[in-house]
């Protein structure tokens, strides 16, 4: 590998290392998990990088792999499953002393997996309507409806502290 | 991106900062696949062939990753419902996986063997790791003539390295984690 591949390879760990891995956690609500979703999504990014088209659209691109992994992927089988029965009941990972974020993540992991994952890309993509749509596969009119959906779901979740 | 609804401002905000701050390992033990590009040309001969991005994914695996490795895949698929310790000499095969005590060993040790792997005579090891499942662990009586590093198949992921004694393992796991625990433990 040339030293300019491995420049641009290691710049979209950098660049969006920390990205995937929020979201992984978010989505599975195990760290481990979250950890080797990235790491077999970088993998097939780059075995994949000549189908990017340009480059901005590489944390949208980059987040398409890392769904189709998770479902693909043995390790989140249970978390695929899950995701096709359209509930989810995992424990997030209890390392983390934060409790507001543990919380969160619990609150997430209670929402349906389609809730979960546009709540996820809202908050952690810097993405705009359209590219959550690409990303998501969705029209962008669903995107937004399923959008706020999915915030009051996870205001339900979150206790009467939130719905206001 | 922001929402017109005063309390969805609110609500985003609060659950923005919680999520964009949830910790992250210091650094991704990430790398780029090796050897791809000593097998570009191969994938060229998939691709012209007809094969699908599938298909040519399937072979471009199997020119990529050593025979001894899928050897050792095979093999532990084969003997992955064995289980005891099955060798004339326990503590030599505890010494070539660099094992003084089985204290050392990261998980429950499910299996060890006398085998032939790709041709090479092996001790087999498969131990099973709470936090990652089961290790698949070949020390060589010889160091096989086909090594690389490390890498990935659709069968999971292998690495080789040397035992405290000296010898060539090689490991292989279905979790990233396990394979680093076992290896870290066992490594010179």
């Amino acid at each position: 590998m040339g030293e300019r591949d491995h420049a641009q390879f290691t710049q979209w760990v950098r660049e969006y290392g920390e990205f995937l891995y929020r979201v992984a956690w978010a989505m599975t609500g195990k760290r481990a998990t979250a950890q080797d979703l990235v790491q077999d999504t970088f993998v097939r990014a780059w075995r994949a990088r000549h189908q990017l088209r340009h480059d901005g659209a590489v944390q949208g691109w980059l987040y398409r792999i890392l769904h189709r992994e998770a479902i693909r992927n043995w390790h989140a089988r249970e978390w695929a499953e899950d995701w096709n029965n359209d509930e989810c009941e995992h424990v997030p990972d209890r390392a983390s002393d934060d409790a507001a974020q543990l919380d969160l993540i619990e609150a997430l992991q209670a929402l349906t997996p389609h809730h979960r994952e546009i709540l996820v890309l809202f908050y952690l993509g810097d993405l705009s309507y359209l590219e959550m749509a690409q990303a998501l596969d969705l029209p962008p009119g669903t995107v937004m409806s399923r959008l706020n959906r999915a915030r009051y779901a996870l205001r339900q979740q979150l206790g009467e502290e939130y719905m206001k | 991106m922001t929402t017109n609804d005063p309390n969805d401002d609110e609500l985003d905000a609060h659950v923005r900062r919680l999520l964009r701050g949830l910790p992250v390992p210091v650094e991704f033990a990430v790398s780029p696949p090796r050897r791809r590009f000593l097998h570009v040309g191969l994938a060229w001969v998939a691709g012209v062939t007809g094969l699908s991005v599938g298909g040519g994914w399937v072979v471009w695996r199997e020119f990529s990753t050593p025979r001894i490795v899928r050897a050792a895949f095979a093999h532990a698929r084969q003997e992955a419902d064995v289980r005891g310790v099955h060798v004339r000499d326990f503590a030599a095969a505890q010494t070539a996986f660099g094992l003084n005590d089985a204290a050392v060993l990261p998980g429950t040790l499910q299996l060890c063997k006398d085998c032939t792997v790709g041709g090479q005579r092996a001790w087999h090891m498969n131990v099973y790791l709470d936090d990652g499942g089961y290790v698949h662990l070949f020390a060589f009586r010889r160091i096989p003539p086909e090594i690389e590093t490390d890498g990935q198949t659709l069968d999971g992921y292998w690495q080789f390295f040397t035992s405290r004694s000296g010898f060539t393992v090689l490991a292989l796991a279905q979790h990233r984690r396990a394979l680093v625990a076992m290896i870290q433990r066992l490594s010179a």
